[in-house]
């Protein structure tokens, strides 16, 4: 399992640390896909790239809590088992698929690489499953990809090489970061069905970063939804598109075509970390906030499976 | 009926790439007819590589046209000159993509907001422009403190409201719009949507709105022209469209949308070739499932039914 628990990260900003993520918990099981959904500045990213330990040396630090991959603590590990880890049990995928590819090197040269680090195979056996990874990722040519540099190749084309550099390390976790923003709809549909299909052929246990309800529809089990730095209500995938409870998970639903009929905007924007306003952080964009809001909301439990971070949750 | 406020008519334009060892031509718009009727939106949506957004330059005449005729209300412009288009760009103007990069970083926002009023409205008066350009913020919700201020002191969202208040402020007839929420957060999007159906309920103004995001249509246009390899394949009322596509390439954008809710979830749809458009016959024809010998011969014409068109030798009932 990959548990991310009680997580606090920090950021730096003119010179003093301030937080940016406030006490998180998640679990990713294998074979189940998590979304964590909110708008940009909410602290989705930085959270998943800690689970890799992405943030070091960026002006953000690990402030609290812990993140564990099947038990064992990411922050503990040394040089050599980060390395390991990195693209082995735990994989990444990236938005911008172009500057994920170093553009020196062919797509041979990268792949070999991922492959000759986390297997103990010779160069000849890494080329046969390079190629492999190619075909099961939906290249008719892999010979051609192999040889080709990363601007040679279309964007969809990039996202399908950056899924099999992350397949070439065995993992059993993989964080996806709005894997589909920048490519066209007929080529996200084409990676959504290859991400689901490589996800339940793998047994996958996926933490999926998006502020998009269309891919969340698509890929997700279950769902939490992040706004300034806090998890405001987790459920099954279901019930966040029947009955969300949180004023912002229904605001989100509003703000898309496909789960409102007109535009109903949420009023201002997403407040940076620093920026947040006292007692619940979504009081001032938020329509029915009313005095109770004033103090910091609690975290309800609806069920086993469900909770909101919301007052007027609480005490019915 | 009153007459469009953009009209497009047969409209190509073809680029040279490469250099001199080996020119070649890319056909970007090869036969784009449409209209903008007043208060009214359509919708232009198709992948990139389409020539949606050379589309846009053409209405704008920021190019010229290889071959077709362009009309701004009554007057066509096709062929004028810069300097003849000059006094008549107030009425068509245009929102950009990237709210970061279409604002000059060096220029208040004021200025900004103002300089169409500078060249357009000459003979105003300093105060008399200061206060066109305050009415203009306060219409898209910026602050009137605003007018001193540089762009960087602003979001992403408040910088395209600005970009807005600079397209308005010369009164347009026609807005052209490309991808003008698609670099914003999705609560941000639905403000600005917000705010331009809005602004043209009050002033009557046409959009040609510029998307690959269909969903998005259903939102803000009553019709929609599909856009495929310079072309468009297909136009008709949201509605119809939406129900019942005609053409197959129409169709596979609406199979590639997303799922509306997890139970409307779709298993692996059969994935189509990223072939490249053909030359002959039908451009879509090598992606196309349902195409057959006659598609790849000759390119099919437009089949009118009712408010609808398609170009499409086998149609999908």
């Amino acid at each position: 399992m990959l548990v991310f628990d009680s997580l606090r990260i920090e950021v730096r900003r003119q010179g003093r640390w301030v937080e940016a993520v406030s006490g998180v918990s998640l679990a990713v099981p294998p074979g189940r896909v998590v979304g964590l959904v909110g708008e940009s500045g909410c602290g989705k990213t930085i959270t998943a790239q800690a689970a890799l330990r992405l943030h070091e040396g960026t002006g953000v630090r690990v402030a609290g809590g812990d993140i564990r991959v099947d038990g064992r603590s990411v922050f503990a590990m040394d040089e050599e088992a980060l390395r390991r880890l990195r693209g082995g049990l735990v994989a990444m995928i990236f938005q911008e698929p172009m500057t994920a590819l170093n553009p020196v090197f062919t797509i041979r040269a990268q792949l070999l690489e991922v492959l000759l680090r986390h297997h103990a195979i010779s160069r000849t056996e890494a080329e046969a499953r390079a190629e492999a990874l190619l075909r099961e990722v939906g290249m008719h040519d892999p010979a051609r990809v192999l040889a080709s540099y990363p601007d040679a190749l279309s964007g969809g084309m990039r996202q399908r090489v950056l899924i099999a550099m992350a397949l070439a390390g065995g993992p059993r976790y993989l964080l996806a970061d709005e894997p589909t923003t920048a490519l066209d709809v007929s080529v996200q549909r084409r990676i959504v069905d290859l991400l689901r299909r490589l996800q339940k052929a793998h047994g996958l246990g996926m933490l999926l970063v998006t502020h998009d309800f269309g891919l969340v529809a698509e890929l997700c089990d279950e769902v939490a939804v992040i706004y300034a730095g806090e998890i405001v209500e987790r459920a099954p995938v279901g019930a966040i598109f029947d009955d969300p409870r949180h004023p912002y998970t229904k605001a989100l639903l509003a703000c898309r075509p496909e789960t409102s009929a007109e535009p109903i905007p949420i009023p201002g924007q997403a407040p940076q970390p620093g920026a947040w306003p006292s007692g619940c952080r979504f009081r001032d964009r938020c329509p029915v906030a009313g005095r109770a809001c004033e103090s910091p909301p609690p975290w309800v439990a609806l069920d086993q499976e469900r909770g909101v971070r919301c007052v007027r949750e609480a005490g019915s | 009926m009153s007459a469009p406020v953009l009209r497009l008519e047969g409209v190509r334009k073809a680029f040279r790439q490469g250099g001199w060892w080996q020119r070649r031509t890319v056909q970007a718009v090869a036969d784009v007819s449409l209209s903008v009727m007043p208060g009214e939106t359509l919708a232009l949506v198709g992948e990139s590589g389409s020539g949606k957004s050379t589309v846009a330059r053409l209405a704008l005449r920021l190019l010229a046209p290889d071959a077709g005729r362009i009309w701004w209300g009554e007057r066509e412009v096709s062929g004028l000159s810069a300097r003849a288009l000059r006094p008549l760009r107030r009425h068509v103007q245009m929102v950009f993509q990237d709210p970061y990069a279409s604002l000059n970083p060096r220029m208040r926002i004021g200025e900004a907001v103002g300089e169409g009023l500078l060249i357009h409205e000459p003979g105003l008066s300093r105060a008399e422009r200061r206060r066109r350009v305050a009415a203009m913020l306060e219409e898209v919700g910026i602050p009137a403190d605003a007018h001193d201020r540089y762009p960087h002191e602003f979001s992403g969202g408040q910088r395209q409201r600005i970009g807005i208040a600079r397209a308005l402020i010369l009164r347009p007839r026609v807005l052209v719009l490309d991808e003008p929420t698609s670099a914003l957060d999705v609560s941000v999007q639905a403000q600005i949507i917000a705010l331009l159906l809005r602004l043209q309920r009050e002033h009557g103004i046409g959009y040609l709105f510029i998307t690959h995001d269909l969903a998005l249509v259903r939102w803000v246009a009553a019709r929609v022209a599909v856009m495929f390899a310079g072309r468009i394949v297909e136009e008709a009322p949201v509605e119809a469209l939406f129900a019942a596509p005609r053409h197959p390439y129409t169709e596979a954008l609406l199979l590639a949308q997303p799922a509306a809710h997890p139970r409307a979830r779709r298993e692996e749809t059969v994935p189509a070739a990223e072939a490249p458009p053909a030359d002959q016959g039908c451009p879509f024809a090598p992606r196309c499932p349902h195409a057959r010998e006659d598609c790849r011969r000759q390119m099919p014409p437009f089949i009118e039914e009712g408010a609808r068109r398609f170009a499409c030798w086998h149609p999908r009932p």
